[in-house]
């Protein structure tokens, strides 16, 4: 452990909000102007500890080694780390909600959180990295009050309601989360996802990782006295006027990081860099997102039937400029390319049906249409390892066109007794999967795949088959939870398996003992060996990330 | 004669005499100046005391604890008597003169559409003809079976809405309390309206009994969780549905809503034991066991015994902070065995279902005595009131406990319930689970 970790980093910070809340809450809720405003929150510390291997991404031997690289580069961007780390993620959280509300129709809403990530203060084996690096240009303030790498105080989420009977508005920064789903975003598009801590690990699944965005968000209610046969209807509209903001991914370094990197790095030269050099990025910035959706009810069937024009979360390249083939000796890189967050519509529809006992199970259903999903061309640098010398190689630059996606799932869920006595079991299973018609014609990413999978063919420019960039997917998932004595232990567990023959087993145990302590151990193995753990779609890609999660929370 | 013989018959005159004036008077006491508890609930005649029913043993003000419980035994449920040895102790106290514990205009409605009522056969009654949605007011005042009580319960409700911010209380073995779940809850009753207009039924929602949300407030980890459901006019052809606001995931999710043995917040409470008893009647047989004096917690506490936080801060409370110590009064109650038609946590209920001229809004089964699927008695359910506007009523202090008696943990409720509040369906709706989310 790094001696100077508690004066190194803000820890004594904490200390400090611990004991301040330490000594000033007794209360489940603090009321500082009676009913009207009111704070809740929680203090919360947790360690990861990394039960799997060295992340490959920042330190990949075989590229070290294999003589693929010209010659070794002082400080590589496959080779930041040189020994197995210990420790995964080091966050304590201080977090604040506060709540005002003068009226019955009106009410503020804000979380405010401090957060202190000293990751890399305690292992020393880690690369030194931005643990919260989602302030940049694309990110716009995000509510920052102030950042480095490891601390940072921003203002969350912050929103006001107005309920005017059957019109209900939301203004401000906000989640807004659509679909039925556990383990899988269908119709959860409208927020952008911050993959750079812990991605979906959290108990909490996404709610700590969806990126608030400043949005209108509007539900009319209309009364179904008007409408034969419908119990209920509800139409729901969001406009975001500029707020949009890309995929936060994990930075180099981060144990986190789930990619190689293909981009040449101009702030750091000495990194070998990648394939291309963006010269231009297209970010969304000051354009429009909206979308809408129409719930119903009709007897024991429910559903919604969603629109949302939005743009790619994730960025996709274009190559606008090569310089031929790879000139020896190793150059920084082979051409110019733009990066782009292009227009997507989604089109979908969600319907569930309730069984009455003694079958009580809810059945959803859940489905989306992309008719302009951007996916890679399957041509766009294809690079094989080892021979022929890679000066020789030809270079084909990358590119992407509109595709047709279909994402879909479904879902029984049913409260059921298992153990005499104690609460329900939750028991979950779930079918999801991708379908892109045209998946032979495009791959995830524009670079390289691993050496081991050259194409069969000999041939350096296709990659037809699409034997490691298998794109159309499926899954099962199973999730367990159990309570027991009064809520005060909570057992669960999620699995998810894919028919490759790979999978994810995330057991975690909870211990409350009354309001204002708990604490949680989960667990992360991923397993199964299908595609030499180098396919992104198949759940064995996160093999070096099996880990046990410790985390202590208090609430106020 | 001698006088010997003189004397010995002077005595068998006087004893002959003196039993000619006893034995009728043993017989007013059983008899005449005590009514039976039918004809005190079918208001034929006045209700007793405890001190009439004991012959002068307890008075109004006693304390009974598990020393002298044997005086009212026959007056408690097996529950209660149970809980009693458990450690809680009871203030012998007083009924409200009937009809005091409902509105005027719900009276006016028994009144007025009495003998109109028809029922089916799972218990959902009819004004005049099947199909014809019931207007309110209680459709069997005088009930002659189990279903016909509980047919009172669900369409003699006498409140349209009602809006609580209540705290669920964890209480352990010891006394303890360790755990506070605190909630919001709304009821639109959509049918059998009788205090605010529309009265009858809410047009466009003839198919539905009520409407209901639960939002979950405190604490942090589960503020925002929240449920809306719908129980249907008649819940043996439609049966309920349901949605939950899962903050954690930020969204909405379709339940099954007709998981009524699952534990409310991972309390005592089952979904199924609201007010009582809350379950489709379709999945019950209900025997009406008979009409009897029982002691329940009085109608109207005379001291504040909730508020936003839980139980007021003068109640007395015995075994820790387990058993509050009120008041218990005399009361007519229809005694009604409830037995599963379905696999169930519990093998049998048997219902303490007060009498009409007794009611308060909403709040019928008074008692409920639980088994387990081997007929031990598990656990007992009692719900309490306390202060409230008379007459108008928008107003009511309202608690219940659940208590364990099996492993001695409990759990109380405790809230204030504002009647009549003009709530409107759009209210209750899932929109109202979003905004009311976090």
């Amino acid at each position: 452990m790094n001696t100077n970790y508690f004066f190194k980093g803000k820890t004594w910070l904490f200390f400090f909000l611990f004991f301040f809340s330490g000594v000033t809450v007794s209360l489940a809720e603090i009321e500082l102007i009676g009913e009207t405003l009111t704070v809740t929150g929680f203090i919360r510390h947790q360690t990861v500890f990394n039960m799997g291997e060295k992340n490959p991404y920042n330190s990949n031997p075989q590229y070290d080694t294999n003589g693929y690289l010209a010659s070794p580069p002082k400080k590589t961007g496959y080779g930041v780390q040189q020994d197995k780390n210990w420790c995964n993620l080091n966050r304590t959280w201080f977090v604040t909600e506060w709540n005002y509300r003068p009226a019955d129709i009106f009410k503020l809403y804000s979380k405010i959180r401090v957060i202190e990530d000293s990751t890399t203060n305690v292992d020393g084996d880690l690369y030194e990295y931005n643990a919260l690096a989602l302030s940049t240009d694309h990110y716009g303030s995000t509510g920052r009050l102030g950042h480095d790498n490891h601390v940072t105080a921003e203002i969350w989420e912050m929103y006001g309601d107005l309920d005017l009977g059957n019109l209900w508005l939301r203004l401000g920064k906000q989640q807004i989360v659509w679909g039925e789903m556990i383990s899988a975003r269908i119709l959860d598009v409208v927020n952008p996802l911050d993959k750079s801590w812990h991605f979906t690990w959290e108990p909490e699944e996404f709610e700590n990782i969806r990126i608030p965005q400043w949005m209108l968000r509007a539900v009319y209610n209309i009364e179904p006295g008007s409408l034969p046969l419908l119990d209920e209807l509800y139409v729901e509209g969001f406009l975001n006027p500029g707020d949009i903001v890309p995929t936060n991914d994990p930075q180099i370094g981060n144990p986190y990081r789930h990619n190689y990197q293909y981009e040449y790095n101009p702030n750091n030269p000495d990194e070998w860099g990648g394939i291309w050099r963006t010269t231009e990025e297209n970010d969304r910035r000051g354009d429009r997102e909206f979308g809408f959706r129409l719930g119903y009810k009709l007897g024991q069937f429910a559903g919604t039937l969603n629109y949302a024009h939005l743009f790619s979360d994730d960025a996709i390249s274009k190559t606008t400029r090569l310089y031929g083939t790879i000139p020896a000796p190793w150059a920084r890189y082979l051409g110019d390319a733009e990066k782009d967050y292009p227009r997507i519509d989604i089109y979908g529809m969600s319907m569930n049906y309730a069984f009455d006992q003694p079958v009580n199970t809810v059945m959803t259903i859940e489905a989306t249409y992309i008719p302009n999903a951007p996916w890679y061309t399957i041509d766009g640098f294809y690079f094989p390892a080892g021979v022929p010398p890679v000066s020789l190689l030809p270079v084909v630059g990358m590119d992407y066109i509109d595709t047709r996606e279909f994402n879909y799932a479904i879902n029984l869920q049913r409260f059921s007794n298992i153990i005499p006595g104690q609460q329900f079991m939750n028991v979950t299973f779930q079918y999801q999967g991708k379908y892109v018609p045209e998946a032979d014609d495009v791959k995830w990413t524009p670079g390289a795949p691993p050496p081991s999978y050259q194409n069969p063919r000999g041939d350096y420019g296709t990659n037809t088959g699409n034997i490691v960039e298998k794109i159309n997917t499926d899954a099962f998932v199973l999730s367990l939870s159990q309570d027991f004595a009064y809520k005060t232990y909570k057992a669960s567990c999620l699995i998810i398996w894919q028919p490759d023959g790979v999978y994810r087993i995330n057991p975690g145990f909870a211990y409350t003992p009354g309001d204002h302590w708990r604490f949680d151990v989960f667990a992360n193995w991923w397993g199964g060996n299908a595609y030499d753990n180098n396919n992104k779609s198949c759940l064995n890609y996160f093999y070096y990330q099996d880990e046990v999660m410790a985390r202590i929370t208090y609430q106020f | 004669m001698n006088r010997q013989s003189e004397i010995k018959c002077s005595y068998f005159l006087v004893l002959l005499i003196s039993l000619l004036f006893l034995l009728p008077c043993a017989n007013s006491v059983t008899g005449a100046e005590i009514p039976t508890a039918w004809d005190v609930a079918s208001r034929k005649a006045e209700l007793p005391t405890i001190e009439d029913l004991t012959a002068g043993k307890v008075k109004k003000g006693d304390v009974i604890d598990k020393t002298n419980v044997d005086l009212v035994k026959q007056y408690l449920s097996a529950g209660v008597l149970e809980a009693v040895n458990q450690g809680m102790k009871m203030i012998m106290g007083s009924q409200m003169p009937p009809d005091s514990g409902i509105p005027e205009t719900s009276i006016e409605a028994t009144e007025r559409n009495k003998g109109k009522a028809v029922m089916d056969e799972n218990g959902t009654v009819y004004y005049e003809k099947i199909g014809t949605p019931w207007l309110g007011g209680i459709p069997f005042p005088e009930p002659k079976s189990g279903l016909e009580v509980m047919a009172n319960k669900k369409f003699g409700a006498g409140v349209d809405d009602y809006f609580i911010f209540s705290s669920i209380i964890f209480v352990n073995q010891q006394g303890k309390s360790y755990k506070k779940v605190m909630a919001e809850l709304q009821y639109l009753f959509c049918s059998t309206r009788t205090e605010l207009p529309p009265f009858g039924t809410y047009p466009g929602y003839e198919d539905i009994m009520y409407k209901r949300t639960s939002i979950l407030v405190s604490p942090l980890e589960v503020k925002g969780f929240g449920q809306y459901s719908v129980r249907y006019y008649d819940d043996s052809k439609n049966y309920d549905t349901g949605f939950a606001y899962f903050p954690a995931y930020k969204r909405t999710l379709r339940i099954s809503a007709t998981t009524w043995q699952d534990n409310v917040a991972g309390s005592d409470l089952t979904y199924g034991d609201g007010n009582g008893f809350q379950e489709p009647y379709s999945v019950w047989s209900f025997n009406l066991l008979g009409t009897q004096y029982i002691l329940m917690a009085e109608p109207k506490a005379p001291f504040p015994l909730a508020d936003d936080n839980g139980i007021c801060k003068g109640v007395i409370l015995d075994v820790g902070e387990k058993y509050p110590r009120i008041g218990w009064a005399i009361t007519p109650i229809h005694v009604v065995e409830a037995i599963p038609k379905v696999s169930h946590i519990y093998g049998k209920r048997i219902l303490y279902i007060v009498s009409a001229p007794y009611f308060n809004p909403d709040i019928q089964v008074v008692i409920a005595d639980n088994y387990d699927r081997q007929m031990k008695l598990w656990k007992v359910y009692l719900s309490f009131n306390g202060d409230y506007n008379e007459r108008e009523h928008y107003y009511m202090q309202y608690g219940c406990l659940m208590n364990d008696l099996q492993t001695g943990h409990m759990t109380q409720y405790w809230s204030k319930m504002h009647l009549n509040k003009g709530l409107k369906p759009g209210d209750i709706s899932l929109k109202e689970l979003t905004a009311k989310g976090r």
